[in-house]
Formats: structure tokens, C-alpha cells, sequence
């Protein structure tokens, strides 16, 4: 719980840009991403949709298919640059050394296997183990993470599971091999509070038991406040603040954190409009020069045309050149 | 605003009893699942299980009033989407009826116009969008099939259409598997939209969304409900969102309906353990760092829910009788609620 268990840097993302070279035009999704993440730390990562969170995630795993690429920047893993190594390398690293929960579960789960089929399969891949025990291994974390009558579920298809229940197989099975780091994209957008919470104290206690290290995407800022360490906000494939939950959520100094905490329904009244953002993120295919966010910011001046420098050290750090 | 916004609560509020726009009248819907060839293996280690019923959705009657929208919660598994399912005809109900502006809905007299003002939007985007069509398609294809627009108006339609989900313009010529998770979410809306339904089901539609556009979807649903009069059948697990946008709300606890009333209603008096201990979850980003106190208790099993009052192994004040007899609907019309403690109580 305390920053004193936090350890060695495991994960070191630089400058990393993705693009996807489409008929239309080359979109720029992921334009110059900087984190590094530490040993029982947990990132959250949040930021407007299609600011660029999934595909950071999937470039990670190197899961990124043409028309798309890794354009520049580095990935290291404990020291290696994953950037550099070639598919079937990265097959031995993709579930055991770091593993990818999904936005979408279906992504993971094969829709003609049963549970338990799906779990054997990946328990095995990685790990010596019979069918049986596979089995005993699949009940028990169907059951830590809330699902009712685990070993009856063992023989449902993934069709046979309501929503909240394929993302927690999809929890489950990821966090069955004890990968060293762990990206989970949005995986609680279906899931009431009491399971969700239980749900994030299994992880953070996997997290510090295991010494791994856990990115959590997601778009609930409750969640943040709740599981992580530390949280970056993406806006239009950048990282625009970065720091620790509290400074970030308490004291947020860029104009699109402040934006996205305002909108929160809460305060306003039943019936009554939300507070928005004004006007749309920008298309990744048509970014505008220096800060992406400008055309949408109260404070925008003309320097905002310039890209705006990273203000701050390696532990909290702003893209603005106006920060509150 | 605000008081234009309540003021356009109560002439809703008041429409209620006039006219109930969808009439779901003792639903319920019983799954079976088969043991496959690997499970009747695991079966004869002694592991898997032979044949299983669900009773996914039990019993359930509700009235939804035209021009409301009406909110759907409860737990993981309890039966939300498959309810929603069912009053969007995609699945049939093994018993009760859905009664559709006094049509139901089984009625083979339904036109296909008829079923189009009945739209849904699903909790799962992906796998609701045709991989190979460009958005184009998917959301202008219906609407002129239908004749809602003329084929040469098809792009001005898709353009403001996107414009109102937030997206640009462009999204109209890339296929699905080229947007990101709350893209698909709102593509999703858009198709449903496109249609100018009389009725919306949405089943977490706004769960993938960051909570600007979030706010951008919930302001123009709440826009589509006072100028086009649209009536919804909104399920989400996000209570803060429920609150904010619903009239009305139902609590479902494995497969009933323990308390239905209106959202203020509801929300400032939960009448029904469940209901209690659900709002007392309710997170916010000021709690911070905070142990969530999860509802004591196992989750029950599905296939083999408790007898009596299905809440009663969790339920912090159950006495005997709740492990005993299933407690009756209690109440007056506006809120119902279903425990033993309430009958014999004030109400
Ligand atoms: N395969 C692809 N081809 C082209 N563009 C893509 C592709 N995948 C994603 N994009 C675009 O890249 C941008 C970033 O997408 P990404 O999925 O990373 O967003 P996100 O931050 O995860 O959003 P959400 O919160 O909605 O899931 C989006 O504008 C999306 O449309
Ligand atoms: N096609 C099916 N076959 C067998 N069982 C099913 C099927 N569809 C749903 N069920 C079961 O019915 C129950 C209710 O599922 P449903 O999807 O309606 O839940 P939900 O309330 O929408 O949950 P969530 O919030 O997780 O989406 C679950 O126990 C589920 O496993
Ligand atoms: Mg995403
Ligand atoms: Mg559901």
C-alpha cells in the first residue's frame, strides 16, 4: 500500500507513436507516449475515448496489425526493448511476462469453448499442469473474482454469461499465470460497485504480492481514487498529466483533467444538463499543430499553436503552457 | 435550466398513470445448459455438471409510461439484459407477455414499421456492428430501407447523425474494427437512432464512455425524451447516471423485481434491504482510497436460488420467515417493494 513497497522500474514506455497508414490518410493515434511503471505499482489511465489508451495498450503487446505500425519511440520490458524483437519472440513473453486484459472480452474468449476448456488451455500453455488440477485452478478464481457457482460455469460458452460475468472470466484468466505486468483496458465497465470492488482489491493484492506491476485503463474516475498509485490522462494520444492520484484528482492543473472532473454527474441536479467539454476530441487523422487540446481550452492563446513542453520531473509532470 | 428540468419531471410524472406505453406482464425466461463433450468428461471426473436451468428472468411485470424513461439496476448476472432482450423481441420469453402500445408483442399482426419504432442498443458494441460494413451503412441502411430518408440524403444524414454521438465526419468510411471501444458504443447509438424509434432499450449504454461524452450522450438522450417524446428502458450498474437521467427505476435481485419506484423516490427511501445496501456503495472520486464494504454474504447460485425471499442469506434483517415464503409486492402503485419486513410494518 505504501510507496515503499513500490520497486524497480518493470515497464518503460519512450516516446512511443503508432500510426495506422489507412486509404483516407495516416491517423496518428498514439503520438509520443512517455511512463515508466514500477514493481507493485498500479497506473490508471484515463482520457476521453479514442484518445489513444487501447492502442497504447495493444502496441505494448505488440498487438498492433497492419495497416498500423510502431512508428518510433521504445518499449522495455524489465530492460528489453520489445519494439526490437520479432513475433514468435514476443509470443513467449505475451501472457507470461506481461498480459493484456480487453475492452472487449470476446476478443479473448473463443465463443465455440466452455469455460473450463478456455481455461485449461491457457493454464497449460504456461504452465505444467493436468487437466484436473487445471480444473481445481479455474474454479478458484472464477470464485475470487465473485462469480457464483463457479464450477457449474466451468461448462458455460461465453453466450451463456451475462456481460459483467465474460469480463470476469476474462480477469480471471489473465491474472492465472502471474504475468509481471498486467494492462487491463476498461476491464469493469459492466460491473456493479460490490463486485468491482472486490474485484480491485483481489488485483491490488495480487499486484504487491507478486511484485508485478498493473496498468488499469479506464474511464471512471472513482475507480482511480479507488485502486491506482498514480494517473496519467491521455488527451489525443499523449499523456497531458501525469502524478500521484491524489495530486493529480485533488489539484488537477491541466485544463482537460479540470474538464473531465467537472463533468461527473453528481452535483447537478436530476433532469438538469451535465457539464460537457465544448466542441469534439480532434480526428487522429487531422491533428492540430502544438497542443491538441487548445481548440476546446478556455485559456488557448496563439503559443498554444507550439507544442507544449512537459513541465515537472519523473514523478508528476504537465503538458500546458498555461497549468493551473 | 434546473427548474425548466423539474418542471419537465412532473408533467411526465403526471402522464404516468395515463398511459403506460410497454406493458411487461409476468415475464419469465428459463435458460437450459447442456453439457458439452469436454464437460461430460469433466462430469465423470467428478468436475463438471449435467444439465442446468437458469430462471434468468422470473416473474417480472412492469409498466413503462410513454415518454419516461425508466431505469433498470441491480447486480451483475440478476437478469437486466436478458429482460431487455426480451422486451426488445430479440428473445422470446418462455412465459408472460410483452404488450407494446397495446399490441403484444408476439402478436403476428406486427408490421415491420411497426417493430422498427423499438430499437435497442447493446451492452456489447462489437459484436452488434457488422464487421464488414463501413459505419455508412450501418447507421443510414434502416433508415432508408424504411423510408425515413431519401437515399440521396444519406450523407448529410450519416455526417449530423455522427455529429450528435460526438464523432467526426470521417468515421463514416472506416469499418467497426477501426474505432475504439466508446467510438463502437456510440456507433451503436447512432444505428438505433437512425431510425427515429418511438422506443429505446439500452443496456449500459454509456459504460464504455469517459464521463465527458458521457454527459454529451446522457444530454441528448434526456434532449430526445422531452422533444421527441422517445420512451426509454435504460440498464445500467452506474447509479449516479440512473439517478440523473431515469423517472422511474426498478431494483433487480436475481431475476425479480424487489422495489420499483420513482428515481427521487427511490433514492432519497430504499425501501428493501438490497436496495439499502446497493446505494450505500455508491462511489464517488471524494471517497478516495476506500475499502468498499462489499454486501455480506455469498452471491447466491442461479441455479438453485434460495427459497423465500431470494435475498434473505445476505439480508442484514431477515427473520424466519424470510427463508420460508417468497414476501409478496407490497406498496401503493408509485413505489412497490417486496420484504417481509414492510408488510407487516408501516405500509
Ligand atoms: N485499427 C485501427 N485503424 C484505424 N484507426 C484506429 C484503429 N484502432 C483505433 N483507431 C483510432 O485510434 C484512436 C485511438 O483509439 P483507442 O482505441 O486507443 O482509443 P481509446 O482511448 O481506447 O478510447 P475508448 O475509451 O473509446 O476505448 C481512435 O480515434 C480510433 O478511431
Ligand atoms: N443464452 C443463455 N444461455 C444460458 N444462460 C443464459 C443465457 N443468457 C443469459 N443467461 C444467464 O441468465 C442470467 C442473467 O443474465 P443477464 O445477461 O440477463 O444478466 P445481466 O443482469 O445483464 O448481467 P450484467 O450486468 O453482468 O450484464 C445469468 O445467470 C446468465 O448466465
Ligand atoms: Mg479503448
Ligand atoms: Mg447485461
Amino acid at each position: 500500500m505504501t510507496s515503499a513497497a513500490i520497486g524497480d522500474v518493470v515497464l518503460e514506455v519512450d516516446n512511443l507513436s503508432t500510426v495506422f497508414e489507412l486509404k483516407a490518410g495516416v491517423a496518428r493515434p498514439v503520438n509520443g507516449v512517455n511512463f515508466q511503471l514500477r514493481r507493485g505499482e498500479i497506473l490508471g489511465v484515463v482520457g476521453e475515448s479514442g484518445s489513444g489508451k487501447s492502442v497504447t495498450g495493444l502496441s505494448i503487446l505488440g498487438l498492433i496489425d497492419p495497416p498500423g505500425r510502431i512508428e518510433s519511440g521504445a518499449i522495455r520490458l524489465n530492460g528489453l526493448d520489445l519494439t526490437k524483437i520479432d513475433e514468435s519472440e514476443m509470443r513467449r513473453h505475451r501472457g507470461r511476462s506481461v498480459s493484456m486484459i480487453f475492452q472487449d472480452p470476446m476478443t479473448t474468449l473463443n465463443p465455440v469453448l466452455t469455460i473450463g476448456r478456455q481455461f485449461f488451455d491457457v493454464l497449460r500453455a504456461h504452465r505444467n499442469v493436468g487437466r484436473e488440477e487445471a480444473m481445481t485452478i479455474a474454479e478458484g478464481a472464477l470464485e475470487r473474482v465473485g462469480i457464483p457457482a463457479p464450477r457449474l460455469r466451468l461448462s458455460s460458452y461465453p453466450h451463456e454469461l451475462s456481460g459483467g460475468m465474460r469480463q470476469r472470466v476474462c480477469i480471471a484468466i489473465a491474472l492465472a499465470c502471474g504475468p509481471d505486468v498486467i494492462i487491463a483496458d476498461e476491464p469493469t465497465t459492466a460491473l456493479d460497485v460490490t463486485i468491482q470492488s472486490q474485484i480491485l482489491n483481489l488485483v491490488q493484492t495480487l499486484v504487491r504480492q507478486n511484485d508485478a506491476a498493473l496498468v488499469w485503463i479506464t474511464h471512471d474516475l472513482s475507480v482511480v481514487a479507488g485502486l491506482c498509485d498514480r494517473v496519467a490522462v491521455m488527451y489525443a494520444g499523449r499523456i497531458v498529466e501525469i502524478g500521484s492520484v491524489k495530486e493529480v484528482l485533488d489539484r488537477p492543473r491541466h485544463p482537460y483533467t479540470i474538464g473531465l472532473i467537472n463533468s461527473i454527474p453528481g452535483d447537478a441536479p436530476p433532469g438538469g444538463r451535465l457539464s460537457q467539454i465544448p466542441g469534439g476530441p480532434p480526428s487522429p487523422f487531422r491533428l492540430p499543430p502544438g497542443c491538441a487540446f487548445a481548440p476546446r481550452c478556455a485559456k488557448a492563446a496563439t503559443i498554444c499553436e507550439t507544442n507544449p513542453p512537459s513541465l515537472g520531473g519523473p514523478e508528476y509532470s504537465v503538458r500546458c503552457h498555461f497549468p493551473a | 435550466m434546473a427548474s425548466c428540468a423539474s418542471e419537465m419531471k412532473n408533467t411526465r410524472g403526471m402522464s404516468e398513470q395515463v398511459a403506460s406505453f410497454m406493458r411487461i406482464e409476468q415475464v419469465t425466461r428459463r435458460f437450459e445448459m447442456r453439457p458439452g463433450a469436454f464437460e461430460s468428461l469433466l462430469h465423470r471426473l467428478g468436475v463438471g455438471a449435467g444439465p442446468q436451468f437458469v430462471t434468468a428472468v422470473d416473474n417480472v411485470s412492469l409498466n413503462i409510461a410513454r415518454g419516461s424513461i425508466f431505469g433498470l439496476v441491480g447486480e451483475s448476472g440478476c437478469g437486466k439484459s436478458t429482460l431487455g432482450r426480451i422486451a426488445a423481441r430479440l428473445l422470446p420469453a418462455t412465459s408472460g407477455r410483452v404488450i407494446f402500445d397495446d399490441i403484444p408483442l408476439d402478436d403476428g399482426s406486427l408490421t415491420p414499421a411497426a417493430l422498427l419504432r423499438l430499437q435497442m442498443v447493446f451492452q456489447n458494441p462489437m459484436a452488434s456492428l457488422n464487421p464488414r460494413q463501413r459505419v455508412m451503412d450501418i447507421i443510414t441502411e434502416g433508415a432508408i430501407y424504411h423510408g425515413v430518408i431519401a437515399r440521396r440524403q444519406r450523407t448529410d444524414f450519416a455526417v449530423s447523425l455522427l455529429a450528435e454521438v460526438g464523432l467526426s465526419a470521417d468515421a463514416a468510411f472506416r469499418l467497426p474494427h477501426q474505432f475504439s471501444g466508446g467510438q463502437r458504443q456510440r456507433i451503436g447509438i447512432a444505428r438505433a437512432l437512425s431510425v427515429s424509434p418511438d422506443f429505446l432499450i439500452c443496456d449500459e449504454p454509456v459504460a464504455a464512455l469517459d464521463v465527458s461524452i458521457q454527459a454529451q450522450i446522457i444530454n441528448l438522450l434526456l434532449d430526445l425524451s422531452r422533444n421527441r417524446n422517445l420512451t426509454m428502458l435504460f440498464i445500467s450498474h452506474d447509479l449516479g447516471v440512473v439517478r440523473h437521467l431515469c423517472d422511474r427505476v426498478a431494483v433487480m435481485y436475481l431475476g425479480q423485481i424487489v422495489e420499483q419506484a420513482p428515481a427521487a423516490d427511490l433514492f432519497a427511501n430504499p425501501r428493501h434491504p438490497y436496495t439499502k445496501a446497493l446505494l450505500e456503495q455508491a462511489p464517488s472520486i471524494k471517497a478516495g482510497r476506500r475499502a468498499y464494504r462489499p454486501i455480506e454474504g455469498e452471491i447466491p447460485s442461479p441455479f438453485a436460488p434460495p427459497k423465500g425471499c431470494r435475498f434473505h442469506p445476505r439480508c442484514p434483517v431477515a427473520v424466519e420467515r424470510c427463508g420460508r415464503d417468497a414476501p409478496p409486492q407490497t406498496g401503493d402503485e408509485k413505489h412497490l417493494a417486496r420484504c417481509w419486513l414492510l408488510n407487516d410494518g408501516s405500509r
